[in-house]
């Protein structure tokens, strides 16, 4: 299906109209996901995605932003991230250099307020979102923010709030259009209340086998449809398995269907199983514990 | 059907069943429906669901509290003393109430579309909640000085201090400092390496009919171990499995003693530890990692299957960095494990111990002493 260039105007926006344009961008996604979208988008409400990791959640802000077809910025967040990753930060190489040049004059006000302007500003994705003066508003991802300190988890509450950033030398930057906000969260540590509070919530989980067929024959054209099947069948076994660590998700199935086409592969059997599963299975441990042969049989059993 | 006390039902209705739902969620939750109203059942149902249920192991109350919030909003009946009433039935708390009929009443006339609050069988009230006792704040104090030391045993992520160390990293300030001596010539370089200091616990509590004498214990550990740590899961189980981190997250003994008792209704049921360990690495298996210990506490005594148990330990033992095993039975002279849970989980155990060791500072050193040897390459954290 042919991508249409026409991005979708927020008048126009209708929950079928975001599910059809989600799909012409290869993004297949429920009427629950797209409601919980069009919601936020109206709403101006950030949206909390919460779930497994590789099923979805950064690839619905970026194609979002493509359907918008409005500008993407993008906060990745880690252990350790502070306001100077988040926000702005002064460009002091730049400054000194500066300073430098006008070593001869006097007047040091001057100097400073020259200094202190949005020139020598390295703007964030925060500050980005918030001075963003686009026709559309722009989608802000916040991704991974259960990777982030509490914080900054803290801190976002006031951001999210008030759309606004306060810069001591320059004053307050209030935004013209308010962001629309999605936070992406792996779960690996549970996100305060009041942030959930501030937020739409939604919750991916790894897609029922006929979804995944459909995210397959969509996403990798030419594909075997009967290796399709037996793709998917392996997948939700290695995900049903308690002691398999890293369980693969929809990003991993995508990539072992591509390693398939490369390698001109028909279906599965032995050689190729074990020759691939590293596109599935990310840890050394759950290669490991893997036998080949008895997964080969239950996916026989399954037909 | 009045979409706004539609939303105040729902919210009071999942109140009830004790999800934090609040007036931004309620006024969040309206604003949705006036952008989907138009829409079918399917989006206003999504609409509430992504307004106000905000844990995804709640969401299965979602269909039983629409329905039952679209019966109230739409009977339209008298707000004054049947509102009292079930006020009245709210106020009852751990008690349910079911709306019933009243048109079997002789008096059809007067009563027609009239409901009453009436008892009922309802399968909630077969679960089992228990009054506990008061917790004793002298042995929190004494349990607090052994979880201290537990924090350092345990520790598997580097902290902020460091210390002297001959494999670590140079110490630019302390070998400058140590060059003043010699006039500021380089004899020595120093090197350090940071402290082990962080630790993250996911500790799961035994409430089953088998653990019944320590109950006592039991809430204060829970209490002890919620504070071990910045991060911290807890979980209680027996025949299921139910998280209540956010029962512990208070620092008023009274209240915690309150909460347990009032909200959790797993007390003195069966044990299928495996299942429930399953269940945990199937829906919060992602909130830990390697460098999580796993601390569960349980006689072992077990009625679910050994190999569901085996299964489910070999997961967890592989998420989490270190896994200890807290049997109140071991405390007890010539103990040996002896129940089929027990002898199933310990290969997978790194540390086996009694449950005094939490709040006896002699028990702890005998079982802790040099049990837990330091990960080869401590976890490092990025400040």
């Amino acid at each position: 299906m042919a991508a249409s260039n026409r991005p979708l105007s927020l008048q126009d926006l209708t929950i079928e109209s975001l599910i059809k344009a989600l799909e012409e961008r290869l993004y297949v996604a429920d009427r629950e996901l797209a409601t919980a979208l069009f919601l936020a988008i109206q709403m101006r409400k950030p949206l909390l995605i919460e779930g497994e990791p590789g099923c979805g959640k950064t690839e619905v802000a970026k194609v979002l932003a493509e359907i918008l077809g409005t500008t993407l910025i993008r906060l990745q967040c880690y252990e350790g991230l502070d306001a100077s990753d988040a926000i702005y930060e002064w460009d002091y190489p730049r400054q000194l250099l500066y300073i430098k040049m006008l070593e001869t004059r006097k007047d040091v006000h001057e100097i400073e307020s020259e200094i202190f302007s949005e020139r020598f500003l390295l703007k964030r994705p925060l500050l980005k979102a918030v001075m963003y003066d686009g026709p559309m508003p722009p989608v802000l991802l916040i991704d991974e923010i259960d990777r982030a300190d509490e914080e900054f988890e803290g801190f976002l509450l006031e951001f999210l709030a008030e759309y606004q950033v306060t810069i001591p030398e320059i004053g307050t930057v209030r935004t013209k259009t308010e962001p629309i906000v999605i936070l992406t969260s792996n779960r690996t540590r549970e996100i305060g209340d009041g942030l959930k509070r501030r937020c739409l919530y939604y919750y991916v989980t790894y897609p029922p086998r006929d979804k995944e067929l459909r995210i397959l024959k969509l996403k990798v054209k030419g594909l075997n449809e009967t290796l399709a099947e037996q793709l998917v069948n392996v997948v939700n076994m290695l995900r049903s398995r308690p002691d398999i660590m890293k369980k693969p998700g929809i990003s991993e199935t995508l990539d072992w269907a591509n390693a398939m086409m490369r390698v001109g592969a028909k279906e599965l059997n032995k050689d190729v199983l074990r020759s691939t599963l590293i596109c599935v299975i990310k840890s050394q441990d759950d290669l490991m514990r893997l036998d080949v042969d008895s997964l080969l049989s239950t996916l026989s059993r399954m037909g | 059907m009045d979409a706004y006390r539609f939303v105040v039902e729902v919210a009071n209705l999942l109140r009830e069943r004790q999800l934090k739902v609040g007036v931004s969620e309620s006024l969040d939750a309206c604003q949705a429906l006036c952008y989907v109203g138009s829409y079918g059942l399917p989006e206003i149902k999504t609409a509430i669901k992504v307004t106000m249920l905000k844990d995804p192991s709640k969401f299965y109350l979602l269909d039983e509290v629409f329905q039952q919030a679209i019966a109230e909003a739409s009977s339209g009946r008298d707000e004054g003393e049947e509102g009292d009433q079930r006020g009245e039935g709210r106020d009852r708390g751990a008690q349910s109430y079911s709306t019933v009929s009243a048109a079997k009443d002789q008096n059809r006339d007067q009563q027609h579309d009239r409901t009453v609050d009436a008892f009922m069988y309802s399968p909630m009230e077969t679960l089992h909640k228990r009054s506990l006792r008061p917790i004793d704040p002298l042995r929190v104090r004494t349990g607090r000085r052994v979880m201290r030391r537990m924090k350092r045993r345990l520790a598997l992520l580097e902290g902020r201090r460091y210390r002297r160390s001959t494999k670590g990293e140079l110490d630019f300030p302390k070998t400058m400092r140590s060059a003043l001596g010699t006039a500021a010539e380089l004899m020595e370089l120093k090197k350090s390496s940071r402290i082990l200091a962080r630790l993250r616990v996911v500790a799961f509590f035994d409430i089953s009919g088998s653990m019944d004498t320590y109950t006592e214990w039991i809430v204060r550990a829970m209490y002890l171990i919620k504070r071990l740590s910045r991060r911290v899961e807890v979980f209680a189980f027996s025949t299921r499995l139910l998280r209540i981190t956010d029962l512990l997250e208070t620092t008023n003994l009274d209240e915690i003693r309150k909460r347990l008792s009032e909200r959790i209704d797993l007390w003195g049921s069966g044990t299928r530890i495996g299942s429930c360990l399953r269940t945990f690495l199937e829906r919060y298996g992602t909130l830990v990692d390697r460098s999580w210990v796993a601390i569960i506490i349980s006689d072992g005594w077990d009625t679910g299957e050994p190999e569901v148990l085996r299964e489910s330990l070999e997961g967890l033992k592989v998420r989490v960095g270190k896994l200890v095993w807290l049997n109140p039975h071991a405390d007890k002279p010539n103990f040996k494990p002896m129940t089929v849970g027990m002898l199933t989980a310990l290969p997978y155990v790194d540390v086996f111990a009694g449950a005094s060791t939490l709040e006896d500072m002699s028990s702890f050193i005998r079982f802790f002493g040099k049990s837990i040897k330091p990960l080869k390459s401590p976890i490092k954290p990025v400040f």
